[in-house]
């Protein structure tokens, strides 16, 4: 009945006109078949055929058709007793074939309705839909979004060979989408079109199709922004983390050539003096014995320089743990202090005790810190060397966040410089490469705190962080 | 030589590690050395015209190598001066290679290398202590010649005969004669020839 429902919405005319033949028809037989055969009910057929396929004007029409007919055959085969009882049951025959018209015309048009409905949904969907047989894989639904996505898909009429052709993840995804049971949970998964570049996020779930069978109910929905955009975002993650070790070494270098370079030139020297001392013509064995060791003794300092490069330097995951901001702050000047020690600064810190700890990644703040105080003591160079001081203190800042201040006496931040202070590749230092605070702002703000800076009163800066304190 | 041997190469480096092994090596080499962890502690040490040369670390805690430079011309001590750095920087050797500094070595260097402009620096030490003795000695002299030898003397260097000189001062040939030898004899010179050599430059000046 589908099939013949469906042709008949298909081609309303030839419905209608067919249905005027057999009202013709039924009257002619009708005629025929005389009084004691009454085949008025008939006349059901044509209405119905005429309202289904053309609606209930058209299927009223045809109940009036009807009932003439009747009203022509009937009476030229018996007369009643009075016409009144004549014409009354013609009346009646009319009014129950336009009802029953009415009445499939409504339904007719409530279906109507409840499949576009259904149809307006599913195919004004963003997700593609596609209905299986579980055994076969054969397609029993599709929608247009479906159609639209794997057009040019060479396996889109089987659903298992074209679950197959994608890479899913989970990797079982797909299988166990198959062996799901009736209406158990929906099974979520990702499956990346590698012929569009094209990511979807997958809903499996066995539902029961017309007729009580179970079939494969998957929902598409393409997430490839998404995934680019969460692709991007680790990229720059990772670009960030690469250029502030990039920038750290670039900066470190000149410092950590200076520090390499003396161990080496006391090496260099001592062992050149050994050499000179073992030609003269009465060597002194205490002396090359002291200069030696003192010799072993700047290759071990050389080592640990290095060694300290590489713990710097090492590449690594951004790990945030549980850490204590005092402790940073003291390994930073530590990694510093040839530096600090070379630039006649003096540091002083003001560490509050009993801070609650950070979650961050200690590298990465140290970085930060490392950067500040190198901004701070290269901003004392033009200050008369007794009155280089650097204040580092930490202190805690409102609820549930620390604060860090570093602040120089040097001559501060110039009025015209302060909008570029953050401003990437622009710097006021000679090979400076002008990104250090702006990598340093945002490793603060990657780790929820903010950076700032402002004058200090007596003509000096200050340079400061927030980060959030970690609660239990 | 007796200037050489009284010559010390000051070395002026905070690192105590460097400044050892940098005295040990030169001590080894024969010469005589004065070591400093920092440029103010030298200062106050070195007496001007104590003869020899320094050899200077620029990056120290306090007073810097260029610094410690600065401060020995503004006392117009003329000590020859080889810069040493870790940290071998461009423009902070063309700086001070254009201040007059003697060399800069950047660490760790050869005691070769090293050697050679020690030794090389104290050469022109000497030469520069011998010239300014002999610049005392002039002076010395000129300062003894009365005013009408010094006119005289003038004269001379700027090519006049003893005729024209007479004309020009308005004396006798005889006297102008008269004060040549007298100029001969108090500068210590015995010819013509040597006065131009050692006088004229300074006369002009």
């Amino acid at each position: 009945m589908p099939t013949l429902a469906s042709l008949l919405l298909n081609y309303p005319r030839g419905a209608a006109a067919l249905s005027i033949l057999l009202v013709g028809s039924i009257a002619a037989a009708d005629y025929a078949t005389g009084y004691e055969l009454r085949l008025a009910v008939l006349y059901l057929v044509p209405v119905f055929l005429a309202t289904w396929s053309a609606g209930r004007l058209l299927g009223s029409m045809v109940a009036i058709a009807s009932a003439l007919s009747w009203l022509l055959m009937f009476r030229s085969s018996h007369p009643y007793s009075e016409p009144i009882y004549y014409y009354w049951e013609g009346v009646i025959l009319c009014a129950t074939l336009v009802a029953f018209a009415q009445i499939l015309g409504r339904l007719r048009r409530a279906l109507k309705n409840a499949d576009e409905r259904f149809a307006t949904v599913l195919e004004g969907l963003d997700a593609a839909v596609y209905v299986h047989d579980i055994d076969s894989g054969a397609m029993l639904y599709v929608n247009h979004r479906f159609q639209e996505f794997f057009a040019d898909h060479g396996n889109a009429c089987n659903a298992h060979q074209f679950e197959t052709s994608f890479e899913a993840t989970p990797p079982d995804f797909i299988s166990r989408s198959v062996a799901a049971q009736v209406n158990s949970k929906a099974l979520r998964g990702e499956i990346f079109d590698r012929r569009s570049d094209r990511w979807f996020l997958v809903y499996s779930r066995v539902i029961r199709w017309v007729g009580g069978r179970a079939v494969g109910l998957k929902v598409l929905t393409e997430i490839t922004e998404f995934k680019q955009a969460e692709a991007a975002g680790r990229a720059q993650v990772e670009k960030l983390q690469m250029s502030s070790k990039l920038l750290s070494i670039a900066e470190m270098a000149s410092a950590l050539s200076h520090e390499l370079n003396q161990p080496l030139t006391a090496i260099a020297s001592s062992n050149q003096a050994c050499v000179r001392l073992l030609r003269s013509a009465a060597p002194d064995p205490a002396l090359l014995l002291e200069t030696m060791e003192k010799c072993a003794a700047q290759a071990v300092r050389a080592g640990e320089i290095v060694n300290r490069i590489r713990e710097f330097v090492r590449k690594r995951e951004p790990t945030r743990s549980a850490q204590e901001l005092n402790a940073i702050l003291q390994e930073s000047l530590r990694l510093i202090a040839p530096e600090v020690a070379a630039s006649g600064v003096s540091v002083t810190f003001d560490l509050a005790p009993g801070l609650p700890p950070i979650f961050a990644d200690a590298i990465m703040i140290q970085q930060v810190l490392v950067n500040l105080i190198r901004n701070g003591i290269e901003a004392m160079q033009q200050t008369a060397s007794g009155s280089r001081h650097l204040f580092i203190a930490s202190q805690r800042s409102g609820h549930a966040r620390l604060s860090v201040s570093i602040r120089d006496t040097g001559s501060g931040v110039p009025v015209e410089i302060e909008p570029k202070l953050y401003t990437p590749f622009f710097s006021t230092k000679q090979g400076g490469m002008g990104i250090g605070l702006n990598i340093s702002r945002s490793i603060i703000e990657f780790h929820g705190g903010k950076l700032w800076h402002e004058s200090a009163s007596d003509g000096g800066s200050i340079f400061g962080f927030t980060l959030p304190a970690l609660t239990a | 030589m007796n200037a050489a041997l009284e010559q010390v190469v000051y070395l002026v480096d905070d690192d105590t590690a460097v400044c050892d092994a940098l005295q040990l090596l030169l001590t080894a080499s024969g010469l005589r050395v004065q070591a400093f962890s920092s440029a103010e502690s030298f200062l106050e040490k070195y007496r001007p015209h104590d003869p020899g040369c320094l050899l200077l670390d620029i990056r120290m805690p306090g007073m810097g190598g260029l610094q410690l430079r600065d401060e020995l011309v503004a006392r117009k001590i003329a000590l020859p001066i080889i810069f040493i750095t870790a940290h071998g920087d461009i423009p902070t050797a063309v700086d001070s290679l254009k201040k007059g500094a003697v060399q800069f070595l950047v660490k760790p260097f050869d005691d070769h290398q090293l050697l050679k402009e020690v030794f090389e620096a104290l050469a022109v030490d000497a030469r520069m202590r011998e010239q300014a003795a002999q610049d005392a000695i002039v002076e010395e002299r000129l300062r003894s010649l009365t005013a009408r030898e010094r006119q005289v003397l003038e004269l001379v260097l700027a090519g006049k005969t003893s005729p024209a000189i007479a004309r020009e001062l308005f004396i006798t040939v005889k006297t102008v004669e008269f004060h040549r030898s007298g100029i001969m004899q108090k500068l210590g010179v015995s010819s013509l020839q040597q006065l131009f050599k050692t006088y004229l430059r300074k006369v002009e000046s």
